[in-house]
């Protein structure tokens, strides 16, 4: 929600910058994500429906900063005439509206609303419309209650019914659009037709227009859940639909209507009547029954002195009723706005938000020893050795396209559907890991071989299971050194076929090279999982810093000098790197020793890409031979030429 | 060991889960790991997340056709893992989660958490900052400034944020708390012997902050350019 300090500092003295004021609300209440121009933007979590007002942006700050809150515009008294305008109300069902409370206001005159309240309503982000929809907006927007005006003239029979739609019934909304109902929705209703769609939006048969001199002004509770199931069904959310199904405060209906009042009579003609107020339900206060210095320190782990609580919550408006003599038990009352509170662990966070999180002590668990997953343990233990093979971990969406799994000739009635999909891509969830591997091939043709694996979820008939695949666009030699691998070490028979992907495969998913082969396992956590005494997988993290890819294709060249055989490999890979910006992978791909001679051939392949263009062949040799030059004369190392 | 060129290397993120699983598991917590498609009960309902509470709404979910959904956060597992577990305990989740988001920079429809909680007779709030300061420090090293703010989420009260201060400016990176006493009762655990914290956090997210990437989704687009780098 956007709050104008300058709004804030109706209710409150504030001299600290707006930084400091935005830190002290992240760190005692709510997360100030931007300040701009004098604006802070703060994420009101749907507990805190309170906060969806500057009164309670305003009251938070008051309580931790020990400041004083201004209340006069809650206690206005107005002045009421009799006006001679009935309106009979009546709701159906108690639970669907618990409180009515409204006046009429009458001899009004409809125009712009003051620039004052123009320009605070333009910060909040709402539109300025006329003198009676501008008051009804900021009030919500002060105080946090839904307001509306009708045209009283347009409500025939002077009669309201405040009740469930029935089934398919309909209603044009302000925003000109027909609303089809059911049974979920509360609406209003005159002597022949509807004229709201209650705590949600108004009717366009009933609102307030040029023409309008009098209102019926409506500050009402309805029930949050029914609010709630209606937006979904509707796909609608207003800024009054949002506050009621987080909970308005059952309390707040009178001091607003007079506010508005107030407000609307100071820039237009006009007399107000008295308040009316059907209350179907009985408001009983929340209790909560706790030990405070018991359950602070239980919960926090440290001592904060009872009346140092007790004045914590106070500066909430959380009293205290009555407290056992030893002080021990006290029985808390929660105000009418706090909806969020309703057992002792919730007056424990109150306690810790207003003393700072970050003013606990530091108390670290002990170390120990948990007990093994060996599925895990031995998974991870599986890539490190896929990894020493030469191949790369990807990491793939579980969902795939018809498409895709048409292109896999695979049947999409067999695969698990989502039914609110995003987007056509993410609407079956994957059978295999085979079409995900087939996509990361067809997306790489710079590489001239690809080695990759991934370990993940498939849901092949509706099951779950995790699966590895392995693809290569190498020799398939390499996969029966690794099953051979696998099976010595895991001790398990590994049945897995090496296949060879077909070329309608392939050219289904414009993959270019033709030699490509995968083997896939089914199961394998649950397959590894009874192998114990595995070696510890390692960890090789290092705060490499990422060079993002560029949207032109990369070239890539190989070279490979001959080196003192004890030169650090790496060492060169590293400083190889440094001779040109546009350079950013470098993998060593061949070494191997001359015995006789005391030296080793490395190779390398490099990698180039620039920002805004591809490259021509000029520039690759001049890198080249920035590269070879370095080289030689740092590393006394010689060219090899192929 | 086999030792084939070039080397292939391990998808970041799994060497982020690595990292920050070895760390946990020297302060014994234990690994557990749940399935993708789980059902409405241990996803929302267990975890006091009521069928038409607002707070739905933080985790907009992909539902199947058949009912049940994948789940929007590894916390699924606090119930699980408690079936057939008696506190103490202490236990990490890492795994895949979902959220129906539309995709940016910054947003994606998959993502990695870990999932940590402990349950034990005498647990503060401030064996949860204890530990979350510790970790933040072992990732982005010693001098890293970390902060604590209120946070909210159903299934814990107290509930909390943590951020870090990375090139001056505050990073928001997990949600914490303690467990709320009526997930205790879920896991048939009494909420006056015993206290429990939880914590989940985006692994995609501390890995891009770490390696300073700009676009969550390139970690799932099988990009060898992008791959080779870590």
């Amino acid at each position: 929600m956007k709050v104008p300090i300058e709004w804030l500092k109706d209710f409150i003295e504030i001299n600290q910058s707006p930084q400091e004021l935005a830190d002290g609300i992240s760190l005692h209440s709510l997360q100030v994500e931007k300040i701009n121009d004098g604006i802070l933007e703060i994420e009101i979590t749907p507990n805190r429906a309170d906060c969806l007002s500057i009164l309670g942006i305003a009251r938070e700050i008051a309580a931790f900063t020990n400041s004083k809150l201004k209340t006069q515009k809650l206690k206005l008294q107005l002045k009421t005439q009799r006006i001679n305008k009935p309106i009979e109300v009546k709701i159906e069902e108690p639970k669907i509206c618990p409180r009515y409370s409204y006046r009429i206001i009458d001899g009004i005159k409809i125009k712009p609303s003051p620039r004052w309240m123009q320009e605070r309503l333009i910060a909040y982000g709402f539109r300025p419309i006329n003198n009676v929809v501008d008051t009804t907006n900021y009030i919500m927007i002060e105080f946090g209650q839904p307001l509306h005006a009708f045209d009283y003239d347009k409500i025939s029979g002077a009669k309201m019914t405040i009740r469930r739609a029935r089934t398919n019934e309909k209603l044009e909304t302000l925003d000109g659009i027909i609303r089809v109902l059911n049974s979920q929705a509360i609406i209003i209703q005159d002597k022949d037709k509807l004229i709201d769609l209650a705590g949600i939006m108004g009717g366009q048969n009933s609102q307030v227009t040029e023409n309008t001199s009098t209102i019926i002004l409506q500050a009402a509770v309805f029930d949050p859940i029914l609010i709630r199931k209606t937006c979904k069904k509707l796909s609608l959310q207003t800024d009054a639909s949002y506050r009621y199904e987080r909970n308005i405060d059952f309390n707040g209906t009178i001091d607003c209507l007079n506010a508005t009042a107030d407000l609307i009579l100071e820039t237009s003609a006009g007399q107000t009547g008295k308040i009316f107020d059907l209350q179907n339900i009985k408001w009983r206060p929340v209790r909560i029954i706790w030990q405070p210095e018991n359950d602070v320190k239980r919960i926090l782990g440290i001592k904060i002195s009872h009346e140092k609580i007790l004045n914590f919550l106070k500066k909430l408006e959380i009293k205290c009723i009555s407290c056992s003599v030893d002080k021990k038990t006290c029985l808390m009352e929660i105000p009418s706005f706090r909806h969020d509170l309703k057992i002792r662990e919730d007056l424990v966070e109150e306690i810790a938000r207003m003393h700072n999180y970050n003013n606990f002590p530091i108390s670290l668990l002990s170390q120990e020893t948990p007990p093994i997953n060996f599925s895990w343990d031995n998974l991870e233990f599986l890539m490190d050795l896929l990894v020493n093979y030469g191949f790369m971990q990807v990491i793939n969406y579980p969902y795939l396209s018809k498409n895709d799994l048409l292109n896999a000739n695979i049947n999409p009635t067999k695969c698990l559907e989502i039914a609110n999909p995003i987007s056509s891509e993410t609407r079956y969830l994957r059978p295999n890991l085979q079409v995900s591997i087939l996509k990361n091939i067809a997306k790489n043709p710079f590489s001239s071989e690809i080695n990759i694996f991934e370990s993940g979820s498939i849901f092949p008939a509706g099951k779950e299971v995790t699966s590895l695949i392995l693809a290569t666009t190498q020799k398939e030699e390499i996969f029966k050194q690794i099953i051979e691998k696998l099976q010595q070490i895991f001790k398990v028979n590994i049945d897995v076929k090496i296949e060879k992907i077909n070329n309608q495969l392939l050219n289904n998913f414009k993959i270019r090279k033709r030699n490509v082969y995968t083997i896939m396992i089914e199961d394998i956590d649950r397959r590894l999982s009874n192998v114990k005494n595995i070696s510890q997988y390692k960890l090789n993290f290092s705060p490499t810093k990422y060079i993002p890819i560029s949207k032109f294709p990369p070239a890539a060249f190989d070279l490979a000098f001959i080196t003192d055989k004890n030169q650090n490999s790496m060492e060169i890979e590293d400083e190889i790197k440094k001779y040109d910006s546009n350079i950013f992978i470098v993998e060593l791909f061949d070494e191997y020793y001359f015995v006789k001679k005391n030296t080793k051939n490395i190779a390398f392949h490099i990698w180039i890409q620039k920002a805004d263009n591809s490259f021509n062949e000029k520039e690759i040799t001049q890198i080249k031979d920035k590269i070879i030059r370095n080289i030689i004369s740092k590393f006394k190392a010689k060219l090899r030429n192929y | 060991m086999p030792n084939f060129l070039p080397k292939g290397r391990l998808h970041p993120i799994n060497i982020f889960l690595r990292k920050s699983v070895i760390f946990f598991q020297k302060y014994g917590f234990e690994i557990v790991e749940g399935p993708e498609i789980d059902t409405e009960y241990y996803n929302f309902d267990a975890l006091n997340i009521p069928r038409y509470h607002p707070a739905r709404d933080m985790q907009d979910t992909f539902w199947l056709k058949d009912g049940r959904l994948l789940r929007t956060h590894t916390s699924t597992m606090q119930v699980r893992s408690m079936q057939n577990r008696k506190p103490p305990v202490r236990i990490i989740v890492p795994g895949k989660c979902f959220r129906h988001e539309a995709t940016d920079a910054s947003h994606e429809t998959n993502f990695y958490q870990l999932e940590g909680f402990a349950i034990d007779s005498n647990l503060k709030i401030s064996h949860l900052t204890s530990i979350l300061n510790k970790f933040m420090k072992e990732l982005f090293g010693p001098e890293v400034s970390t902060r604590f703010r209120p946070g909210y989420f159903a299934f814990v009260e107290p509930g909390i944020e943590m951020d870090i201060k990375l090139e001056n400016e505050w990073q928001e990176i997990l949600g914490a708390g303690m467990i709320h006493p009526n997930v205790l009762k879920n896991m048939k655990i009494s909420p006056k012997k015993y206290t429990g914290f939880a914590f989940g956090m985006g692994m995609d997210r501390l890995m891009m902050l770490y390696y300073g990437i700009n676009d969550i989704r390139l970690s799932y687009s099988g990009d060898l350019r992008f791959l080779k780098q870590f």
